[in-house]
């Protein structure tokens, strides 16, 4: 893809993606095959040439359906609109709007990897996200750079340029080694548990001479433990932020390669972290609540994850993404309420809350900490909630209502009159943000 | 302000279905499980709870409480957990008004407000018809005023 593409010419993903889909299925047939010869572990000898043209059936079925695919699949993206057109028996025709764009996601499976392939997943907020497989590398990034833009300038109101024109390039802002993560996971309870809990169950069975319980316990703790630690570890290694010209794109994983892109007007909210573990080694994680969901799918463990696990200045360095104009750290703070203490002795003693025109910063915790941050442009509504205990020790909790739901803002065991003066001075809301929301250009020489 | 006086008829009515269906579910449950005598045992906690319930509902009724201010509209409710909301109009995106069968007969209707924020929750139940759709329409017309962009 040199150059701007002719208008209104239809594009195809790459021919060889139809190899790497049908490849993925066979991979998982055979995956599902030898598990099944495994278990059996009957006479394969006599088995093997019925399986051999089984698989090759198989294999050119997928290839021959993977290149169907591909054949009908076009998609155009021009000035005016991006458009998929699939499927000959069943066609179906998206069209999406550019200012509905959420999020852009560039995703590399294992064996697109190895063809050093790509495929761009466009969120528009809805359940149905479009997924064009497999792109050339360049291709998809000068994609994705051309539809953030787009989205971004569609609702500034102002065109930008066709594909292909470069986009500002994005700079590296923090790179976490490798070692620093291998650390931080291995001393993460969690991960331990995670562990703990099969293998107890196996050994339990193996005591108790359930021996095919045990057999198949301690085949699928050892997968499942593998498994485990390969998403928990392997997956975040690599961790690197980068800023773009509409917000931070984060990339991590060793043999999957995970980016997302989190758009700095999205993030609702901020949440840092650290496990009583961790404290020694000084290190943190950054989470964000974002508007419409993270940029990865749900209920994946790292959610909308800024920092896997970073000193405090790589923290500060994307919190000054989130919010160039800072200010969030030299909030006047206050204590939460002496009344009460023995409710919660232990919590009571750092924990601070506090507010100014634009932020509002809690810090709870006992052996593991967690600050919340929260730009109050983008709080909804604000709310003091008080139970018969709270109210007879002259205690509040007050709670910021926000559009990212994985983070919950709220200062816990606060005095009540602090709480009432909060209420009446936090509904004041500022409606546009204080700190400016657009970053600092971005500086030509710091590229990769 | 405060609601309808008219409410508190159709919430007792309420009440009283949601909390005697709930403890004969559960008493019957408890009958089969334990036997009769545990399910009598049950069946009468069940009335008294009831009965409870619908006796504070008045109080509920009366406690209830909202008021538009200048720029935001705070609503302020709860017996057992207190609860004070205050949402400023320029967040609203949406203002329900919307009545089930119980509300129309006695001619009610709650207003929800929705923000982006699911947590806002913030509903008023058993307003008189009329008085509902006006507080919509001002309620819209000051969020026009004051909206902003996600």
């Amino acid at each position: 893809m040199s150059g701007q593409p002719d208008q209104k010419r239809p594009q195809r993903t790459h021919p060889a993606s139809a190899f790497i889909s049908g490849w993925l299925v066979v991979g998982a047939f055979l995956l599902t095959q030898l598990r099944g010869v495994l278990r059996d572990s009957g006479d394969i000898g006599e088995q093997a040439p019925l399986l051999l043209v089984l698989l090759g059936g198989a294999a050119l079925l997928m290839v021959g359906g993977g290149l169907w695919r591909w054949w009908n699949t076009l998609f155009f993206i021009d000035d005016d609109e991006f458009r998929v057109e699939s499927g000959r028996f069943f066609h179906t025709s998206k069209r999406l709007a550019y200012s509905k764009i959420q999020s852009v996601d560039i995703r590399q499976p294992l064996l697109a990897r190895l063809f050093d392939m790509c495929a761009l997943v466009v969120d528009t907020g809805n359940s149905e996200t479009v997924e064009l497989r497999f792109l050339r590398r360049k291709t998809a990034e000068s994609l994705h750079d051309f539809l953030l833009a787009r989205a971004a300038s569609e609702r500034a109101g102002q065109p930008v340029g066709g594909v292909g024109v470069p986009q500002p390039p994005t700079q590296a802002l923090v790179k976490l080694p490798n070692s620093q993560i291998v650390l931080s996971k291995l001393l993460s309870l969690s991960l331990w548990l995670g562990i703990a809990v099969p293998v107890a169950l196996a050994i339990a069975a193996f005591v108790l001479d359930i021996w095919w319980v045990s057999f198949g316990g301690f085949l699928a703790v050892g997968v499942g433990a593998v498994g485990f630690v390969w998403s928990r570890i392997v997956g975040q290694l690599n961790f690197q932020v980068s800023r773009t010209a509409t917000g931070l794109r984060v990339q991590h994983g060793l043999t999957d390669l995970r980016s997302y892109t989190v758009p700095r007007r999205r993030i609702q909210a901020v949440s840092i972290t650290q496990p009583w573990l961790w404290r020694r080694l000084g290190l943190y994680r950054v989470d964000a609540a974002i508007l419409g969901g993270g940029g990865e799918e749900k209920g994946d463990e790292s959610g909308s994850a800024l920092l896997a696990a970073g000193t405090w200045s790589q923290v500060e360095a994307v919190l000054g993404e989130c919010w160039p104009g800072g200010g969030w750290q030299a909030l006047p703070v206050r204590p939460v309420s002496k009344s009460g203490w023995w409710l919660h002795p232990l919590r009571y003693r750092g924990s601070k809350w506090g507010y100014d025109g634009h932020f509002f910063v809690a810090k709870y915790g006992w052996l593991d900490w967690e600050w919340v941050i929260a730009g109050l442009d983008k709080v909804q509504s604000v709310g003091l909630v008080a139970g018969p205990l709270d109210r007879r020790l002259a205690i509040c909790n007050l709670q910021l209502h926000t559009a990212g739901a994985e983070i919950s803002v709220m200062a816990r065991w606060i005095d009540a009159a602090w709480a009432k003066s909060a209420l009446a001075e936090l509904s004041q809301l500022p409606l546009t943000p204080s700190a400016p929301r657009e970053a600092p250009p971005i500086a030509t020489g710091g590229e990769e | 302000m405060g609601l309808s006086p008219n409410y508190l008829r159709p919430k007792t009515i309420g009440a009283a279905i949601r909390w005697a269906a709930l403890s004969a579910v559960a008493s019957a449950g408890i009958w089969a499980w334990l036997g009769w005598v545990w399910g009598v045992v049950a069946a009468a906690g069940g009335v008294l709870l009831s009965l409870w319930r619908v006796l504070r509902v008045r109080e509920w009724v009366r406690t209830f409480h909202y008021a538009e201010r200048a720029g935001d509209l705070l609503i302020g409710e709860g017996l057992f957990l207190r609860r004070l909301v205050c949402v400023p109009y320029g967040r609203m995106q949406v203002v329900k008004v919307d009545a089930g069968p119980l509300d129309r007969r006695f001619g009610l209707a709650r207003v929800s407000l929705e923000t982006a924020a699911s947590d806002s929750n913030a509903v008023i139940p058993g307003l008189d018809a009329s008085v509902a759709a006006a507080l919509r329409d001002r309620l819209i017309a000051a969020g026009e005023a004051k909206a902003i962009e996600l």
